[in-house]
């Protein structure tokens, strides 16, 4: 197995001044337009914590089934994952912010608003915080526990060590996506009190299940010593994960949409409503075209899977799309035209950027690239012709 | 069915194993081959069939009388119209989910542990979508009329309601039926022509010779043959999403309380999988003991099936909070009454706190892996479930029509001696079918567990 590890530097420096920049604009945009940098702090912010989030579900699913495509993703998943702190962190501005993006912290709201009173013992600050708290105990707890354990399987195999990770990561899975899900109704769903979908949480975990796939691809491709070890089968395997999960994310995307559009109960069709509205509409059906129909028919075809490069140009168009979706998911409620863009937007989604990618170059850094497992080891030895 | 006094001690290798030691290709194919080829069964699988026979009696009375009488035999009212027949639907159309599932996913995912059991569980699909198709053909009323259903042009200018997820169902399920049906006999050609090239007598070599469709195992044949097998596993594997899903949305797209819930879909799919693998379950261990195919159904298939089980049962315990959550957080005061009102403290309480019991409960003893590899608890939990999918579909359909939104218009329902015989008799139609299965065709697939062997022997040679 290789020794080598990785160098980032040519990911770590950009990606520091990508932060610093991007992070002192948007102290710039908190300080002149509160409200303004909510939105742009809560969209930049989803975006990336999709993929820091979703890697540990990936990883802890990896742990599961042990399939082949997990063995070369591994330490990048784990890195990525271990900068869920970090970006737990960096959530503080939502939190300093909530009086800016939620309706059901304004007193004078909810005293006209009898249904925000009935769902106050759920929506309330103390509680949305107290949540917030539980979530992270719960990620990080995972995914330290889960990349230590990785780490020593490097000093040789250790089948006690697996049999851990596993007992670790199956009941992990139940308290990942409890948390998930809540985390997605307190800082999504709950921009618009009102609405509601029993899918919501779910279809969070999906998104962010495809950002990760998305970055996966790209960091596969980029960081030679990972390169170097796939094969033409591991790239075939992350575009097949990737296809599932775009039709998972389409299916659950439109199933709520038709259950909706069928009752058509008001308190629930305003959600579409507000994403039907003259600009809104296009970007609705950008998301259709571009991150269900365009890569349906990419992924369909073997060799855009089975050679990375190709897969890589494809992710990169893709993940592009799941920034859309966040946009689409939070500025409704916000802005009456998708082109009320505004330059926090970048700058949150740059600062933000950053700083995940200089956090997960220095983790990645600090490991060796490819996990040392036995079972990996075992699988580049027992041939690269792939069944 | 006594426990195996060889559970305690198995290592690493046993537990892994898909198909034990001392295995060639000629004692696989004996084995498998003998059940077919004996004239005689066990007589517990006689038994079997012979109360599936029985039953069947009941099956027919039951049409009888509905066909002479109507309807009104059964116990449907104003407000339940659906009772009986929906329930048993979906509850016979979840069971038909594994064997795709088994056969098609596992077979694109390249899981070897499929290959023991998915001719079992395929022949399982095709009679539990039999049974399924039953009941919205005679709830329909006048089921000589049921072909209404597809949109022909005809004379009297009606075209069915395209809106309507029932509509969706019949495209749906005979899709599903035809692909699946189709499925299971290209994988058993092979076979079939193992069994007319072994068979003594004449009779059997006609049968299977003429079922088997001139095979003679010729390159071209194979060649020809995993093309096929492959196209259509790609075909099936959006139908086993599709199918539930339509289903689901019978109830989704409404306004009814307890119905109208995003979550649905995947909830429905997720349910299916998990009767569906109780069913295979329920079926396999008592096989595995009568026919002495220990070695080839391992306790490592009831491990990944227990798994398999465990996930998509949790994922069912996430649907179900779900539902809870949302009927208190939407605010809509019908969805909370439905919720907690009605379904947990209305009428019908012991029917969700029995479901909750069954499939929330019970299935997490399968976190205990002694309870994974041990076939007679195993086998009581998949019948657990069965129940529990079964009183799933009881308060999905039941609570939630005898109390919507107008008080005045709410009833209660009670199903009649016909909906029972209607019900059990379906159940004796799939004994008995499965009855037939045995006896006349290989309930494993010989040739997959053969080239499982020779792959499994090409690995060793090369670690050696």
């Amino acid at each position: 197995m290789t020794e080598t590890t990785v160098d980032c530097s040519k990911l770590k420096k950009p990606a520091l001044i990508a932060a610093v920049v991007g992070l002192a604009l948007s102290a710039v945009g908190y300080v002149t337009n509160h409200a303004q940098f909510a939105q742009s702090w809560l969209i930049g912010w989803n975006f990336w914590f999709l993929i820091a989030s979703g890697s540990l579900g990936w990883l802890m699913i990896h742990h599961m089934v042990s399939g082949r495509w997990g063995f070369v993703i591994q330490r990048p998943l784990e890195a990525a994952a271990r900068t869920i702190p970090f970006m737990l962190v960096l959530f503080v501005p939502v939190l300093l912010s909530m009086h800016e993006l939620y309706e059901w912290t304004h007193e004078e709201v909810i005293a006209h608003d009898h249904l925000i009173q009935a769902k106050l013992p759920y929506l309330n600050a103390p509680g949305f915080m107290i949540r917030f708290g539980v979530y992270a105990v719960i990620w990080i707890f995972l995914a330290y526990r889960l990349s230590a354990l990785s780490r020593k399987l490097d000093q040789g195999p250790d089948e006690a060590v697996v049999k851990k990770m596993r007992a670790i990561a199956a009941p992990g899975l139940v308290l990942y996506a409890l948390a998930m899900s809540f985390a997605s109704f307190d800082w999504m769903m709950s921009l618009e009190p009102h609405w509601f979908s029993s899918i919501y949480g779910a279809l969070y975990m999906v998104a962010g299940g495809l950002s990760t796939l998305l970055f996966m691809i790209l960091v596969l491709r980029r960081v030679p010593p990972l390169r170097a070890v796939a094969t033409a089968q591991q790239s075939h395997d992350l575009g097949n994960l990737t296809f599932a999960f775009t039709v998972l994310w389409a299916y659950m995307t439109f199933g709520q949409f038709l259950i909706i559009w069928s009752g058509n109960l008001y308190e629930e069709t305003f959600w579409y409503l507000d994403r039907a509205a003259s600009g809104w509409l296009v970007v609705s059906w950008i998301l259709f075209g571009f991150g269900f129909i365009l890569p349906f028919f990419l992924l369909l075809i073997r060799n855009n899977k089975r050679q990375l490069n190709l897969l890589a140009t494809i992710a990169l168009g893709m993940i592009a799309v799941r920034y859309v979706d966040v946009y689409w998911q939070v500025a409704p409620t916000f802005r009456d035209h998708p082109a009320a863009l505004s330059w926090m937007d970048l700058a949150a989604w740059v600062g933000v950027g950053g700083t995940f990618l200089y956090l997960f170059a220095r983790q990645l850094e600090k490991m060796k690239p490819l996990n040392q497992d036995h079972r990996f080891a075992d699988f580049i030895a027992g041939g690269k012709e792939g069944h | 069915m006594a426990a195996e006094p060889a559970t305690k001690a198995l290592g690493h290798e046993e537990m892994t194993a898909v198909i034990a030691e001392g295995h060639s290709f000629e004692t696989v194919t004996d084995k498998i081959s003998k059940i077919s080829l004996t004239p005689t069964l066990p007589r517990q699988i006689i038994l079997f069939g012979l109360i599936g026979l029985m039953l069947m009696g009941a099956l027919m009375t039951s049409v009888a009388m509905l066909v002479v009488k109507g309807t009104g035999v059964w116990g449907i009212n104003q407000p339940i119209g659906w009772g009986f027949a929906i329930i048993n639907f979906v509850w016979w159309i979840g069971i038909g989910h594994a064997g795709t599932l088994i056969s098609a996913i596992l077979f694109l995912f390249r899981q070897e542990w499929r290959t023991s059991i998915n001719r079992f569980a395929e022949s399982m699909t095709i009679f539990a979508v039999m049974c399924a198709g039953l009941f919205p053909l005679l709830h329909v009323g006048r089921p000589w009329l049921a072909y209404w259903l597809f949109p022909y042009p005809n004379v009297m200018q009606m075209w069915p309601q395209f809106r309507s997820p029932l509509m969706w169902d019949v495209f749906a399920v005979s899709t599903y039926f035809s692909v699946s049906l189709l499925f299971w006999y290209t994988g058993l050609i092979p076979d079939l022509a193992t069994l007319r090239d072994r068979a003594k007598s004449k009779l059997a070599r006609i049968g299977y010779g003429m079922a088997s469709m001139g095979w003679r195992g010729s390159a071209r044949h194979w060649q020809r043959y995993e093309v096929a097998y492959l196209l259509l596993a790609g075909l099936s594997t959006p139908l086993v999403i599709s199918v539930h899903s339509i289903v689901s949305l019978d109830f989704a797209v409404s306004v009814i309380p307890g119905w109208h819930t995003t979550i649905f879909p995947p909830y429905f799919v997720a349910g299916a999988i998990f009767s569906g693998f109780a069913m295979v379950l329920t079926l396999a261990i008592p096989v595995r003991h009568l026919f002495g195919l220990k070695d080839l159904i391992t306790l490592n298939h009831l491990n990944n099936i227990s798994k398999v089980m465990l996930a998509t049962g949790l994922m069912v315990l996430y649907g179900y909070g779900m539902e809870v959550f949302f009927a208190w957080y939407s605010g809509n005061q019908y969805e909370g009454y439905m919720m907690f009102k009605n379904r947990m403290t209305g009428p019908y309480w012991w029917s969700y706190w029995a479901l909750i019991f069954c499939n929330g409960v019970v299935p997490q003893l399968l976190w205990i892996k002694k309870i994974r590899i041990t076939p007679l608890p195993l086998f009581v939990i998949s019948i657990v479930i069965n129940i529990g999918m079964w009183l799933e579909r009881f308060v999905i359909v039941v609570t939630s029509l005898h109390r919507d939104f107008l008080p005045s218009s709410w009833g209660m329902y009670a199903p009649t001696k016909w909906d029972w015989g209607l019900y059990l008799g379906t159940i004796g139609m799939f004994m008995f079918l499965m009855t037939l299965f045995i006896k006349f065709l290989p309930i494993i697939s010989q040739f997959e567990v053969r080239e499982l062997l020779h792959k499994k022997k090409h690995a060793n040679g090369h670690h050696e």
